[in-house]
């Protein structure tokens, strides 16, 4: 390969200095865009970074209010469970109260049913007489005491029943709140999670998706309590 | 995607479409809207923390359910019932209550004035003057046919039949009404002691009309379920032969009379009882209410009827609980609710109308068994226990402005759980198939499940009241034939004089719709009695000998 020798042209110094500054600027111009870009994105995170704070500041703080809520929920529920157990409970012993005191009357009705035979075969002036009317006297009055007892505790029974339902009733509700709100919770831990993601892939749908899935999160909690 | 929000809103294209982002502006007061919502969320959870329960909205106006009650029954319809659908729903619902059924579509005649009505309870027997009259119109009308299938579902077809009307669910059911037999039990131990001692004279007596006097190998029966017209009429000669106590001997049978609802009803199933149905009931010379007619007219002959039963006033149910009330019946016909209010305990409040309610017992309607006997001397014709149901219905009245609530109310009533409550505390007969099938647990009481039980194998055999009843006027013929011959004094035999008079039957008379003013207030509030005080007395029925009058020689 044969070289050539180069001709030396004649450029004008004026030119090659324009030259170079053009391409200086062209460089700062890239520089600039580069730098402007850069502070753009850094703005653009730094405002990410603020609003999913914000929101994770609400979202937290509303996680743990409706926690309390829930927990509040729970324990009416299970008050009232444990009412309708206890009165429950009390009402087994009522009835065993109940039959007892039947059991007793129904020993004072056959020792009246005897009596009444016995008398059948006794003078009028037997002495006997006397005592069997005496017995029948203190039976019959035994009788009716007992009737008393057997209707109070009948009433107390009712009394009990009529509690164990209204609490079962009560505890259905609460159960069906508490269920309410743990919709809520979930739903808004899911939302806490979304918007928390914003902030590793940038995307800021997810940050309006995460808020939208929030809002339903509350809306959950919110009706909870209204729940009827 | 500018989050930042910061230039002017770009575009970028998705499938061919120019999509514009949301200008920057709009998006921040969107965060700002999220960011005071989100904070208004976390104070009312804040707050919710320290007022756990939601407070109520305003239930709005009173609104009212006529029912026929007394005023204890009421009451405890109010605190037990209606409080608690009023405390679940948020309604405002009471009761507004009238003695008499009769009553019932003059009140809401009354109400639609300035109450609203939002509900009615009618026996069948007044549906369709209600419909007709257009105080009433469909539940159809508020909720679809198939809600209401689903709704009350588990109460299967023929507990919702006595609501149809013209093919449609008209009403929802209510209850159903059956009458059972009252008695005292110590009367009838007495009675089966020593009711033979007037063997001959029942037997006379019978003679009469049969020839023969009671069937042949008759004894009273022991079982009272099992008991016949004979076994009534010898309990009923033996009463009105017995002095109690040193009083007179006097009556102590009886059934309502007069020419209403009560007293049809009970003249009628008498005749159903000796055999008549739906087509032979119609013509009043049947065999069946020539049967009926002797036996009645023999226990006016005898004097085993009270004269209260032939008096200008109809003998109603609520002179015929007065009459148990006092002791002076020791056994009548009455239905399952007045057998509860009669024995009291049902709930706290009900106290006992009579002075010894273990006393009082409850069973089915005898056995029909007519006079004449066959060759071997036993009843010519016999039918098992025999009563109507009363079928009663939730009316919507067309005046109501709260159509939804009374339904809401209907399905609340039954739950099994209510309806239970309601059949404890008021002697509804049971009629929910689950609460049926648990009856055994769901009502301990000796006595309360003696009176289902008797309502429920009366129910068995019964039938529903025949609309000819009213609408034909058939129950008011009978029971005007029954004054003309009962109180006519036509004789028992020949029983052609009594079937001369049913060949004359008169003219039906519409029912009779009493005003609130004609009602007596004597019946309006139980009075319960005073607790008897044990008897002092040295010679006391127990253990005294049998006191028998109007029977000569017949002293033991």
């Amino acid at each position: 390969m044969t070289e050539h020798p180069v001709e030396p042209v004649a450029v004008p110094h004026d030119e090659i200095e324009r030259s170079i500054q053009t391409a200086l600027d062209r460089l700062e111009a890239v520089r600039k865009s580069e730098a402007a870009a850069a502070a753009k994105a850094a703005a653009m995170k730094a405002a990410i970074a603020r609003r999913v704070s914000i929101a994770a500041l609400l979202l937290t703080m509303m996680l743990s209010f409706l926690g309390f809520v829930r927990s509040q929920s729970d324990s009416a529920e299970a008050g009232a469970k444990a009412v309708v157990q206890q009165s429950r409970t009390d009402a087994s012993t009522e009835w065993a109260l109940y039959q007892t005191k039947t059991a007793q009357r129904s020993g004072f009705i056959v020792a009246e049913d005897n009596l009444a035979r016995e008398v059948l075969s006794l003078t009028a002036d037997d002495p006997r007489r006397r005592l069997a009317r005496f017995h029948h006297h203190e039976y019959e009055a035994r009788v009716r005491a007992l009737d008393e007892d057997t209707r109070q505790v009948f009433h107390r029974i009712q009394t009990l029943d009529a509690r164990a339902y209204d609490a079962q009733k009560m505890a259905d509700h609460h159960g069906r709140r508490t269920k309410r709100y743990d919709m809520g919770i979930r739903t808004l831990t899911l939302a806490l999670v979304l918007i928390s993601l914003t902030l590793l892939v940038d995307r800021a749908s997810l940050f309006f998706f995460g808020l939208l899935i929030a809002a339903i999160g509350a809306a959950s909690g919110v009706s909870g309590y209204f729940l009827r | 995607m500018n989050i930042a929000g910061r230039g002017a809103p770009r575009t970028r294209t998705w499938q061919g479409l120019v999509v514009r982002a949301i200008p920057p502006s709009v998006t921040r007061i969107l965060l700002m809207v999220a960011i005071a919502i989100g904070v208004a969320v976390d104070v009312f959870f804040a707050v919710v923390n320290f007022y756990p329960v939601a407070p109520h909205p305003n239930p709005g106006p009173k609104r009212y359910v006529v029912m026929q009650m007394d005023e204890v029954q009421a009451a405890w319809f109010q605190s037990n019932i209606l409080d608690d659908f009023n405390t679940e729903t948020n309604s405002n619902l009471q009761v507004l209550r009238v003695s008499d059924e009769e009553q019932l579509q003059a009140s809401i005649h009354d109400a639609a004035a300035g109450k609203d009505v939002v509900l009615v309870a009618l026996p069948e027997t007044q549906l369709a003057r209600a419909v007709e009259s257009k105080l009433v119109r469909p539940f159809t009308d508020v909720v679809s046919s198939e809600q209401i299938a689903t709704d009350f579902a588990d109460l299967g077809s023929s507990i919702l039949a006595p609501g149809m009307f013209a093919n449609t669910q008209y009403f929802l059911p209510r209850m159903t009404v059956v009458d059972v037999a009252a008695y005292r039990v110590s009367k009838v131990r007495d009675a089966i002691s020593h009711w033979s001692v007037l063997r001959p004279q029942i037997d006379a007596a019978l003679a009469k009309i049969n020839g023969r006097g009671l069937p042949a190998g008759y004894e009273l029966g022991l079982t009272p379920a099992a008991w016949t017209s004979y076994d009534l009429f010898v309990l009923a000669y033996y009463w009105s032969h017995r002095s109690y106590s040193g009083e007179p001997a006097r009556p102590r049978v009886a059934h309502r009379t007069g020419d209403e609802i009560d007293g049809q009803r009970d003249i009628v199933s008498a005749i159903y009882r000796l055999g008549a149905n739906d087509i032979t009931i119609a013509n009043p010379e049947n065999r069946a209410a020539i049967d009926m007619f002797e036996w009645e007219a023999l226990y006016r002959d005898e004097g085993a009827y009270p004269p209260e039963m032939f008096a200008e006033d109809p003998f109603d149910d609520e002179a015929v609980i007065e009459q148990l009330k006092s002791g002076e019946l020791f056994f009548a016909p009455i239905d399952t609710m007045e057998a509860f209010r009669l024995h009291g305990g049902a709930h706290e409040a009900a106290a006992a109308l009579v002075d010894d309610p273990a006393d009082l017992e409850f069973t089915s309607m005898p056995r029909g068994a007519t006079l004449a006997l066959d060759g071997k001397g036993h009843p010519l014709r016999q039918r098992p226990s025999f009563s109507f149901h009363e079928d009663w219905v939730w009316a919507l009245p067309t005046s109501t402005h709260a159509t939804t609530v009374g339904y809401q109310l209907v399905k609340f009533l039954w739950r099994p759980e209510i309806h239970t409550r309601e059949c404890e505390a008021l002697g509804m007969l049971p009629l929910h198939p689950k609460v049926v099938a648990e009856r055994v647990s769901r009502f301990r009481l000796d006595w309360i499940s003696h009176v289902f039980e008797a309502g429920l194998e009366q129910a068995r055999y019964g039938e529903r009241t025949p609309p000819e009843l009213v609408a034909k006027g058939v129950g008011s013929v009978y029971a005007q034939l029954w004054i003309k011959i009962v109180d006519g004094k036509i004789a028992p035999v020949p029983e052609t004089a009594i079937v001369e008079a049913l060949h004359a039957p008169p003219r039906p008379k519409p029912l009779a719709v009493r005003e609130k003013s004609d009602v007596d207030p004597a019946h309006a509030v139980d009075k319960p009695v005073p607790e008897r005080s044990v008897p002092e007395t040295e010679n006391e029925d127990w253990e005294t000998s049998v006191v028998l009058e109007r029977v000569t020689g017949a002293k033991k």
